[in-house]
């Protein structure tokens, strides 16, 4: 089937049915090499008559559009032009791994790729805090006036506002972010979820590219909650023991949680224990006992790249990393970034340290760094809760919304460098409630600082490898 | 690209209903297949159209099935009624197709996964009667037209297909007023199907507004099963699959029940 070309989105027009038979005939492997020299941004499957469809068959289109992706990769791929039944429909299939986009309608879709003539006021609401601001960021670095709604009721309470807005953004996904769905941190600790029976297949759900950073990030406690398994073999023996002799020379520690009693797993969970796993019955259990939580996560050292500098490579790049990190903080706090100072190469240099608030999130692929942002409390508590729609005060719960905030900035650096094909895989982001905990847990190279005011808070951007 | 003209000119030029497909038909009114059968001996085309269209893998006959007096007994009149009108419009089909990527044989085999699957959904109604049965022949007329008049206009026809969906009834309308629609009916009158049938037609394209409900619901049976049909991936490599508009919102009366009507079949 041929795809329509407009505003630098190819959209194929399917009309009926999509099932397992016809699937690999609406994109084929010819239209895949016409569009791959085509210069558009993203390649979708309209829905807008489509009266059924099923997981095969949506699966197939999906592995028919990577094609394009694997090809170029700064190419979305996703569909558009859907019903919110066929909306959550598409989101269940792929739950765990929601790695394409959904745009509600092709308008919409034209939002993300075409710049604003007008400064266009868009009204958006999602579920999800990390998309609702994801999409206002987007929308705002594309010259748009979004307006990002953090509750529902507050969403119809704008809908009532007729023709407040020129365009309304809801029921949309913004795809592979820099999510690791199986992993997620809680303080020092990161969780990993596996599901599923666990044998020697574990190997193809476990990331261990993944692993190995965080590693060598310097997270120390790795939980595995197991509520999602259905049962294990011993086979998975042989991998807690590679993973517990990584972390156990890095003096770090495995936990197990949610691992139910059984016959077999009483002699697992018997091995494991030999291997100095800890076994805990609930999650709660390990998170609530914030005494035994330190003692497990030890003091994180840094232990990457001694005496690498910043390579050219990196600096290269630095208008991405500026721009995708100015434009989400003129965003969220609805002011201009003023420039302090001159850009250079130092060591991080940071006055009234024990005042500041700092999160870093590291890098790698075709190039390699980290990107540490550092705020002053009140410019973090400011656009952390811009962020997640309601008032926060606490540290805890800024430094918890710090780490969502310098993802999301990760997330849009990784497509910028896509836009250019330099691939990347991002990090778990982490947070730091001083500079002397910052310095103290990363042993920083010298790297690139750039020092900016925001209503005359200095705020600070450091790269470095 | 097309005018007013073209279509005058397409419709002269309509043969009228052949003698003895009238003669088969009319055999058929009295019930006497033997006799309907022995008249449709006569045409060597249509014995061959009836043994090709009848041994589809479609309709499952295992042993393949070659007098045309033994096809006419094992489908029942309704059936054979129902097939000779597909062979009536069969005459209308181009020598070559130029827009749609078709040909005799492809063209045969939409119209016997019409036939077959609009029964399929008779029985589900609880419908017999071999003019609501026949008024599927007409459905593809449409797509004959389209590459009649279409087929002089390919280079500017790529060039829309670019940077939108090549609607062909919309297309049609902008440039001369007409529905493709209206040129089912039309052959339809001239060729003397029944007013049940020409009334289906124009329910399944939503073009008659005043109609009762048992007829609405036959036409929007008939404009789902259209598309479950061009969901085929042959109708797909065609280029079938977008050449009219898929109306969902007009199906979904019909739409839970479709699935049930199909059984093993969907």
């Amino acid at each position: 089937m041929k795809p329509i070309l407009r505003k630098r989105i190819a959209t194929f027009y399917p009309q009926g049915f999509i099932d397992t038979t016809n699937a690999y005939f609406i994109i084929t492997d010819d239209e895949v090499k016409r569009l791959v020299p085509q210069d558009i941004r993203m390649v979708l499957v309209s829905l807008k008559r489509v009266v059924f469809f099923n997981i095969n068959g949506i699966t197939i289109l999906l592995d028919n559009l990577q094609k394009v992706k694997d090809e170029k990769s700064s190419i979305t791929i996703g569909f558009c032009d859907y019903n919110h039944m066929q909306f959550d429909t598409i989101k269940r299939f792929y739950e765990k791994n929601l790695y394409f986009s959904l745009y509600k309608t092709f308008k919409i879709a034209t939002l993300f790729t075409v710049p604003s003539i007008a400064q266009e006021s868009v009204l958006i609401w999602n579920e999800s805090y990390e998309q609702r601001n994801l999409q206002g960021i987007e929308l705002f670095e594309r010259g748009y006036n979004p307006v990002v709604a953090h509750r529902k009721k507050e969403f119809f309470e704008h809908l009532k506002r007729e023709h407040a807005y020129d365009d309304i953004v809801q029921d949309t996904f913004i795809g592979s972010v820099g999510v690791v769905p199986f992993a997620r941190v809680s303080g020092s600790a990161i969780i990993y979820t596996l599901t599923g029976y666990l044998d020697t297949s574990i190997d193809d759900q476990f990331d261990y590219i993944y692993h190995n950073k965080a590693v060598r990030t310097g997270f120390k406690l790795f939980i595995f909650d197991m509520k999602n398994i259905v049962s294990m073999n011993v086979k998975v023996l042989n991998f807690f023991e590679r993973i517990m002799k990584d972390v156990s020379n890095l003096n770090g520690n495995i936990c197990i949680v949610n691992l139910e009693e059984n016959q077999t797993l009483r002699k697992i969970k018997d091995e494991l224990k030999t291997m100095k796993v800890k076994l805990f019955a609930t999650l709660d259990e390990l998170l609530n006992n914030k005494k035994l939580l330190a003692e497990l996560g030890g003091v994180i050292k840094e232990e990457h790249n001694h005496g690498k500098s910043v390579t050219k490579a990196l600096v290269n790049q630095l208008p991405s990393f500026i721009n995708a990190t100015v434009s989400t903080l003129e965003m969220m706090l609805g002011v201009s970034a003023v420039k302090a100072g001159k850009i250079t190469i130092k060591d991080l240099n940071v006055e009234d340290g024990d005042n500041k608030l700092a999160s870093s999130i590291g890098f790698y692929g075709d190039i390699e760094g980290i990107i540490i942002l550092v705020f002053p409390f009140s410019l973090a508590k400011k656009s952390c809760s811009m962020m997640i729609g309601e008032e926060i005060d606490n540290l805890a719960e800024v430094l918890d919304s710090l780490a969502e905030f310098v993802n999301v900035i990760a997330g849009r650096v990784k497509t910028h460098l896509g836009d250019q094909d330099i691939g990347v895989s991002i990090t778990l982001p982490r947070t730091y409630s001083s500079i002397n905990e910052l310095l103290s847990t990363l042993n920083l190279n010298k790297g690139v600082q750039v020092d900016l005011n925001f209503n005359e808070e200095r705020f600070t951007f450091f790269l470095t490898r | 690209m097309v005018n007013k003209k073209d279509l005058e000119n397409y419709m002269k030029n309509i043969p009228p209903k052949p003698d003895i497909i009238k003669r088969t038909l009319d055999e058929i009114q009295k019930q006497d297949l033997r006799m309907a059968g022995e008249i449709a001996k006569e045409d060597i085309i249509l014995v061959k159209y009836m043994q090709n269209l009848i041994n589809k893998p479609i309709f499952g006959i295992r042993n393949k099935v070659q007098d045309i007096t033994q096809i006419f007994t094992i489908l029942g009149i309704d059936m054979v009624y129902e097939l000779l009108h597909h062979y009536l419009l069969s005459l209308l089909s181009p020598k070559e197709w130029k827009v749609f990527k078709l040909d005799d044989n492809s063209f045969k085999e939409l119209q016997a996964h019409l036939s077959f699957y609009w029964n399929k959904i008779l029985e589900y109604e609880n419908i017999e009667d071999k003019d609501i049965s026949s008024a599927i022949t007409l459905l593809p007329v449409t797509i004959i037209v389209c590459d009649e008049l279409f087929h002089n206009s390919k280079s500017e026809l790529e060039i829309l297909s670019d940077s939108s969906i090549i609607d062909y009834d919309f297309l049609l309308h902008k440039l001369t007023g007409v529905h493709l629609t209206e040129f089912s009916i039309r052959i339809g009158k001239y060729w003397e199907y029944s007013e049940t049938s020409l009334k289906i037609i124009q329910a399944s394209s939503k073009s008659n507004t005043k109609l009762d409900s048992t007829t609405v619901r036959l036409g929007q049976w008939m404009h789902l099963l259209l598309f479950y049909v061009l969901s085929k991936p042959m109708f797909i490599n065609s280029e079938l699959n977008t050449f009219i508009k898929f109306d969902i919102e007009y199906i979904q009366p019909v739409y839970d029940g479709f699935e049930k009507a199909l059984g093993d079949y969907f």
